[in-house]
């Protein structure tokens, strides 16, 4: 696709955020959904048409455009014809919509999980199902064995000590933990030099050049490749700094069977960490190993999880729990809103305006001196491609170098021991890193 | 459906109550056989996305007298919500996948809305309203092995070197088990080609604030639990990075 | 009660609106095995010295083929990439989004060089579909 346009918000170049002639549906979104929700006062449940859906008529390019073609449809003549859904109480029909919808494999699980878990009693539903109800259940035909068997969850959930009083939050909370203990502590393994990539071997000279290098460390990892690298610049001074490049990580997943709780099921079950700190020491562990000392400044780059490791590392680093100098972190696609960064480190962050993720915090970036955050729309169709470096940022990134705003100028500037200029004599080493788990 | 969701038998009458209920308020329309019904367009989207979704999200909010439970799903632009209302009311509603992170907010509440008449029992029991927020590093097995208003607390949950609970990890203990009021479970779950997904924050409601619980290995592999103090707008923040993994995960 | 519409967006495009996850696609399994394949077969060409793959099928990358290989120095890697381009479009892999070519010789000066494609949209499909022909299957 031909290159987005970019919007800056924060850094130094001032906090006005110019929004003419942009596709800056975030902001949209937000600030509609907020001026919906007082319209709506509690209620927040409309069914639109599927067809209207679909309709062009509702392209929302443009926050002007996005704005009269919602209140046209809601009022006009031609209106949406929305359907707010209230199912009273347990009498629901939506016994017969069940039976006519297929119902994921995942919510299949889910369910049983759930019963599982909410009081650790695992073998009551195969005493109620009886093994033959239950394979039936599992096969896939469950929605046919609940609704002739819708009793038996009544049951199920009668006999759990009800939420009047009886049912203790704090070890429901600890059991369930207990059922879903995440893997810990990664171990960090030198692999030595990487000389395969021009991001690699090259000093970068921008900052598309320094995204080039996680894109391609991004590239090689996988579930079980977990890698990051520490890409060492030497100045002609012989002054060193330190770029750390960190993917998302690529779900190692504890197996369920190193937690205390029967799978009953035939499929695997696999339990997310999502730990940034652990992740955040692994990061201070290679940078020891490539000899970076406390003082030497350190840019942290990250996509996705990895940005919000960055994130936390520079918070951390004000405190002594991550001891080194953060001065920079450049992220793609993290939510980095609630991260408390210390107002000496210089931060650039990149954000989809159609990638969930750093929408997560659902709170605007700060607009303060140090933070620059710069938003563009792309739309790949799917929330993973929306969020991948290649496909949801690539375009962006290569854009970023072209763009005159103050902002990103200082960020630059301020990065200018990170970033060489061609023939300066700068030298770059990358050192290669696998993060494995204690195992 | 989600398991808070289940269905319940209906006798002839009932259904035929119910889905004319259901047809006049425009959920559906009549099928081509008696009983049968046939939902509309709408619906029958949304239904398929909360079924179909790339990330479902599965949030359960206990407090002393009520409990709330929300089940949300992705798909490529869109997301559904179906979310269950303080009067047993059931709602689902249809929200851009970008907005998943204010569509979680708005179900979590301030934790005070969490506590019961109890509460104000246990802060006249206590001491002042405004006490500090629950801090600190536990050992898992201390939570469970605390229920509330316990007096003795077996020492093996603290352990120690002289096998004396450490002092302050017995007062934090007491505190948490003391002043919880409510619980947070938030499950995000996806599938690979091999592997159901599943990763979960966990935050604990005392009656002035969220305390998020973040596991942490101990040095000889023992289980521990960090806890922070959160404001309700954070749960996005503690999913993010589940998703993120989820969303990296081999298909 | 007041009612609030909360619509989609889909941003006008058909295309990537994927409620439901593709089901005609390699498993993991064929796609592994034929990677490992490819894998081999670049570590035999001419000045390669180590070949390695990464492919990856998820959420963010979906159908992403990363190969990265020590080749000897001087060797000219134009060429290179375009014999390991080609494999890669003729093979059974499926999906496949992107694929990122690397390769570096460690000499001293070390050289380096990389190429990505995206045989996902179109101008990189219709490319690679007239230098090599339809992909297979």
């Amino acid at each position: 696709m031909s290159s987005p346009e970019l919007h800056v918000s924060g850094g130094a170049g001032g906090t006005e955020a110019d929004l003419t002639d942009l596709s800056v549906l975030a902001a949209t979104s937000e600030d509609l959904g907020a001026d919906l929700l007082d319209i709506a006062a509690a209620c927040h449940s409309m069914l639109v048409d599927a067809d209207v859906l679909a309709s062009a008529a509702l392209d929302p390019a443009g926050a002007a455009a996005f704005e009269g073609a919602l209140l046209k449809a809601l009022d006009g003549p031609h209106g949406l014809s929305a359907t707010a859904l209230r199912i009273g109480g347990r009498g629901l029909a939506l016994r017969t919509v069940i039976s006519n919808y297929q119902v994921s494999d995942q919510v299949q699980a889910e369910l049983m999980r759930r019963l599982d878990w909410w009081e650790g009693r695992s073998g009551f539903f195969l005493a109620q199902a009886g093994s033959a109800g239950l394979s039936a259940a599992l096969s896939g035909d469950w929605e046919e064995w609940l609704t002739n068997h819708p009793g038996a969850i009544d049951d199920f959930l009668d006999s759990v000590p009800g939420f009047l009083g009886t049912q203790d939050p704090l070890q429901s909370v600890a059991a369930s933990l207990g059922h879903l203990w995440p893997d810990g502590r990664p171990v960090v393994t030198a692999q030595g030099v990487d000389v395969l990539d021009p991001s690699m071997i090259t000093p970068p000279t921008s900052l598309s050049d320094v995204y080039a290098g996680l894109a391609y460390r991004n590239q090689q990892s996988n579930a079980t490749k977990d890698q990051i690298d520490v890409r060492v610049v030497t100045q002609s001074d012989g002054s060193r700094s330190y770029i750390v490049d960190i993917p998302g990580t690529k779900a190692w997943g504890a197996p369920w069977d190193d937690n205390p709780s029967p799978n009953d099921l035939a499929t695997n079950v696999r339990v997310l960490g999502g730990e940034t700190t652990t992740r955040e020491r692994a990061i201070a562990e290679a940078l020891a190993m490539a000899g970076a000392t406390a003082d030497d400044p350190v840019m942290l780059v990250g996509h996705s999880q990895g940005g919000m490791v960055a994130a936390q590392a520079a918070a951390d680093s004000a405190n002594g729990a991550f001891d080194y100098n953060v001065t920079h972190v450049l992220t793609a696609g993290s939510p980095i809103a609630l991260a408390d960064i210390p107002d000496d480190v210089q931060v650039l962050a990149l954000e989809n305006n159609n990638d969930l993720v750093p929408h997560l915090d659902s709170t605007d970036n700060p607009g303060s001196p140090n933070i620059t955050t710069v938003t563009f729309d792309n739309q790949e169709g799917s929330i993973g491609e929306n969020h991948a470096m290649e496909s949801g940022y690539g375009d962006a990134i290569h854009a970023l170098d072209g763009l005159d705003d103050p902002s990103v100028a200082a960020y630059r500037a301020s990065a200018d021991q990170f970033l060489s200029a061609p023939g300066d004599g700068t030298a770059v080493q990358a050192q290669q890193f696998e993060l494995d788990r204690a195992r | 459906m989600p398991p808070a969701f289940t269905p319940v038998a209906l006798t002839t009458a009932g259904t035929s109550d119910a889905t004319a209920s259901l047809i006049g308020r425009g959920v559906g329309q009549p099928g081509a056989v008696d009983e049968t019904f046939a939902p509309r367009a709408s619906i029958a989207a949304d239904l398929t996305v909360l079924a179909g979704g790339e990330v479902t999200l599965d949030v359960e909010i206990t407090g002393q007298q009520r409990r709330r439970r929300a089940w949300f799903s992705v798909a490529g632009a869109r997301g559904v919500a179906l979310v269950e209302l303080a009067d047993d009311g059931v709602e689902l509603s249809a929200f851009p996948s970008v907005a998943l992170g204010r569509e979680l907010q708005r179900v979590v509440p301030e934790p005070s809305g969490l506590a019961g008449a109890a509460s104000g029992i246990t802060a006249a029991l206590h001491g002042p309203a405004t006490r500090e927020p629950l801090s600190g590093t536990l050992p898992l097995s201390a939570l469970v092995e605390h229920p509330p208003a316990q007096a003795v607390r077996p020492e093996s949950a603290l352990g120690g070197d002289d096998g004396q609970a450490a002092p302050h990890l017995r007062s934090l203990a007491d505190d948490v088990a003391r002043r919880t009021t409510g619980s947070l479970i938030c499950r995000v779950v996806g599938r690979s080609t091999d592997a159901l997904l599943i990763g979960q924050v966990q935050w604990l409601a005392t009656a002035e604030d969220w305390i998020a619980l973040r596991p942490v290995d101990g040095p000889d592999g023992e289980r521990l639990v960090a806890l922070h103090p959160v404001s309700r707008t954070s749960i996005g923040t503690w999913v993010a990075p589940l998703m993120a993994e989820l969303l990296g995960a081999t298909r | 009660m007041a009612t609030v519409t909360v619509l989609s967006a889909c941003g006008g495009s058909d295309e990537g609106n994927n409620e439901v996850p593709k089901s005609s696609a390699n498993s993991a399994a064929e796609n592994t095995a034929i990677a490992s394949d490819l894998q081999e077969s670049f570590g035999k060409l001419p000045g390669v010295t180590s070949a390695e793959v990464n492919y990856q099928d998820n959420l963010t990358s979906p159908g992403s083929m990363a190969v990265r290989m020590q080749v000897a120095v001087g060797t000219d890697l134009a060429p290179l990439f375009d014999t390991v381009t080609e494999l890669i479009w003729l093979s059974e892999l499926d999906p496949l989004n992107t694929i990122a070519l690397s390769a570096g010789d460690g000499g001293n000066p070390p050289v380096a060089d990389n190429r990505t494609l995206t045989p996902s949209r179109d101008a990189d499909h219709a490319e690679l579909e007239e230098l090599y022909g339809p992909r297979p299957g």
